[in-house]
């Protein structure tokens, strides 16, 4: 647990933070926004002890990070930030293991960690472990960046806007997996951000900064449901219920596919149509073949002939361009609905299996 | 993978000057005796048929090398090309030793300028395909060490011994290892005492903003003032604390002689490393540094793990530059007395003796070469080094 206590870090003219009060309970993710020069960054670098703050006290697990000699206190929170600095004269693994390698850990284990942790945020160990950061890409790099803080395993994480120099797709694709390394580690985590969206996609507390001062505290619905004065709510924007859509995953909303295999007798078709019949997805029948993968689909608004042609001529599709992942958010189903103009869409795994469905209507009713 | 392969242009120019150099230049020059001049032979008039045809179908071979130079044909060329330059100098050797036999005991055979010519032809070519083969270390090592073996069994076996600089070699052989025993001390005491100043003050003057333009300053004006001034320059001062100081003047320090030269020499060497040493670390990025800090690393881990080997490439490559300068540098202190292979340079243009001079230069062009080689070597142990265990 961190608390923050009446902080404040003034410069010659002006403060940095001011008067700032703050908990982030364990296993909390804590993002900390605000527009530039709010004292969001200044804050999580007194966490660190990077800069010290001019009054106030912060303490961990209920102890004064000042009281613990600056180097342990740091080895003991994974410190990430925007642009990475990987050094460049390590080898990824050597990256992931500077940490350990500091705390003297035995090399055998410092080594099979760092792979590990490869492994775990998705980057083969024997394609990457070898590489110089200069031969990785943006998002790569990032994945490293966070590897290696989380090498020790650290309970604290303090993030300095990680994936704000990424490209939007590389950022989102590091978001979700990040999300899913969080829910399996439970790390208490310091995220700073000026992305409103990231941090309500991310956050389980969202803490608005302006002006050095904490303007509202609390979880992403709270702040998007109920902000606390004006600032708050221009901030968050107008599209709060959009970005609401962005915290709910489209694994909650599946239902059952309605699917045909690509093989299937022509009367088996009609028969699933007339099935579905006045049901809110009438339309579309997936098709599928032996191993459940996804390869089309046929639309029931064509003649019982065309239909089975469909079926016989199937046009194979690429699954990315229909489908839904379960790990998408509502939103990013959402903007696939309005572009598709559906009114469903079939959910398939990496390995395109179809998973199930999931209908506008819901994400209209939530 | 035909389609990706370009006509090498610098290799085909390389073998250009070379093929012209040779038939179209002076392959020897026969002279009556050591200070007469000398008549010019081709290569056609001073080889066997043999000989010339065996030369000219290597450097076609090497052409065609050059036209599609992939990694095999690279390095195809540049065992070629060591066996060319051994072919070059042994039948230079045989020819020599004809001619003087020929002409007497006084005949003296030169190497022309189609053997200039050839072997800068070659030498372009080879650095062209030491970079296309990437033979590694190793490999580079490996053909090096060939080559010099080759060199070191025909001059063993006498293959050059009629040739007019081995001539001089033989008779100032003892005058000669002196000289590059000077040579070496002034450029490594010079370049020690250049790197023990100029690396601490690059790194000051990175971390202290202040002094940063004055020092640049001053080593900018001693790298402009001529490197025979500087000695002269150095003369007076020296000759007066000689004087003064009677246990400088037993350790030899003197007005002339070995102590103005390594004082000047090391001025000169200040320029590079600092500028470099000063490259290097402003090369290290912020953001490294600062997530170093952040990872709980202390001040002397920073500097020992992450600035000093991702500055070190920069600041050997200063020392380097340095270094390869000193050498040819060296040969100018030969005249205020320092010794050197400058003696046979200076020696040789007062009597008018080519090969006296060629005593002095070729050695002074191969250590600076060695020097450059070994330098580079270091780095590229430093660029590839892999901090996995």
């Amino acid at each position: 647990m961190i608390r923050i206590e009446n902080v404040s870090k003034r410069y010659e003219k002006s403060y940095a933070v001011r008067n700032l009060s703050l908990t982030v309970a364990k296993g909390e993710l804590c993002c900390l926004i605000g527009p530039s020069g709010c004292g969001k960054s200044t804050t999580l670098k007194m966490i660190n002890r990077m800069i010290a703050p001019s009054s106030g006290t912060i303490t961990v697990d209920g102890v004064d990070v000042h009281e613990v000699p600056v180097a342990t206190l740091r080895r003991r929170m994974g410190y990430v930030i925007q642009s990475i600095g990987l050094f460049p004269h390590m080898t990824v693994l050597a990256n992931i293991q500077v940490v350990p390698r500091l705390l003297r850990w035995e090399e055998s284990r410092s080594r099979k960690r760092a792979l590990e942790l490869l492994e775990l945020l998705g980057l083969s160990p024997d394609t990457y472990g070898g590489k110089y950061p200069a031969e990785l890409s943006g998002g790569q790099a990032q994945r490293v960046g966070v590897a290696r803080a989380l090498a020790a395993d650290p309970q604290i994480l303090l993030m300095d806007e990680p994936f704000g120099a990424l490209d939007p797709i590389s950022r989102e694709h590091l978001q979700n997996q990040f999300l899913a390394i969080q829910q399996e580690l439970h790390k208490t985590i310091v995220f700073v951000t000026h992305d409103i969206d990231e941090a309500v996609r991310l956050g389980t507390k969202v803490a608005l900064l302006r002006d050095g001062r904490l303007v509202q505290y609390g979880s992403p619905e709270q702040l998007l449901a109920a902000p606390a004065d004006a600032f708050v709510k221009k901030f968050v924007g107008l599209d709060r219920a959009l970005k609401r859509l962005s915290r709910l995953l489209a694994a909650d909303f599946l239902h059952p596919a309605n699917s045909v295999a690509r093989q299937a007798p022509p009367e088996l078709l009609e028969a699933e149509f007339r099935r579905l019949e006045g049901s809110d997805c009438a339309r579309y029948l997936w098709v599928t073949d032996e191993e459940n993968r996804l390869v089309g689909w046929v639309d029931g608004n064509n003649t019982t002939e065309k239909r089975l042609n469909m079926l016989e001529d199937l046009v194979e599709i690429d699954p990315a361009d229909i489908s839904v992942r379960p790990g998408y958010s509502l939103k990013q189903a959402l903007a696939m609905f309005v572009q598709q103009s559906v009114a469903c869409l079939p959910v398939v795994d990496d390995e395109r299996r179809l998973q199930g469905e999931i209908r506008l209507a819901d994400v209209l009713k939530s | 993978m035909a389609g990706r392969r370009k006509i090498s242009r610098v290799g085909g120019a390389g073998v250009t000057v070379a093929l012209a150099g040779l038939v179209l230049g002076d392959f020897v020059l026969v002279r009556r005796n050591r200070l007469t001049p000398g008549v010019p032979l081709s290569v056609f008039e001073a080889l066997a048929e043999l000989q010339w045809a065996l030369l000219l179908a290597g450097l076609a071979a090497l052409l065609l090398f050059s036209i599609k130079p992939g990694r095999r044909q690279a390095a195809a060329g540049m065992l070629l090309i060591v066996l060319l330059v051994l072919a070059l100098l042994g039948f230079l050797g045989s020819a020599a030793a004809e001619l003087s036999e020929a002409g007497g005991s006084f005949t003296r055979v030169s190497i022309g300028s189609s053997m200039w010519l050839a072997l800068f032809g070659l030498f372009i070519v080879l650095t062209d395909m030491v970079g296309r083969a990437r033979l590694g270390l190793v490999g580079n090592v490996l053909l090096a060490v060939g080559f010099v073996a080759g060199l070191a069994f025909s001059a063993l076996a006498g293959a050059y011994h009629f040739l007019s600089p081995v001539l001089e070699f033989i008779s100032h052989r003892d005058r000669f290892f002196a000289e590059l025993g000077n040579h070496l001390f002034i450029t490594s005491l010079s370049i020690g005492l250049a790197a023990a100043i100029g690396l601490p003050l690059g790194l000051l003057i990175f971390k202290y903003r202040s002094p940063r333009a004055s020092v640049f300053a001053v080593l900018n004006i001693v790298q402009t003032v001529p490197s025979l001034a500087l000695f002269g320059l150095l003369i007076a001062p020296l000759a007066f604390i000689s004087g003064e100081w009677p246990l400088l003047r037993s350790l030899g320090v003197r007005g002339i002689g070995w102590a103005p030269a390594v004082i000047a020499l090391t001025l000169y060497g200040l320029l590079p490393i600092v500028r470099n040493t000063f490259a290097g670390f402003a090369a290290v990025d912020k953001a490294v540094m600062e997530v170093g800090r952040g990872m709980g690393m202390g001040p002397l881990q920073i500097f020992a793990r992450v600035e000093l080997p991702i500055a070190a490439p920069i600041i050997l490559s200063g020392l380097r530059i340095a270094c390869v300068q000193n050498i040819g540098n060296t040969a100018v202190a030969a005249l205020i007395g320092a010794g050197g292979f400058g003696i046979f340079i200076f020696q040789g243009l007062g009597q008018s003796a080519i090969d006296l001079i060629l005593l002095g230069t070729i050695p002074t062009i191969v250590l600076a070469l060695c020097a450059d080689g070994l330098f580079q070597m270091v780095m590229q142990l430093f660029t590839y080094r892999r901090f996995l265990t």
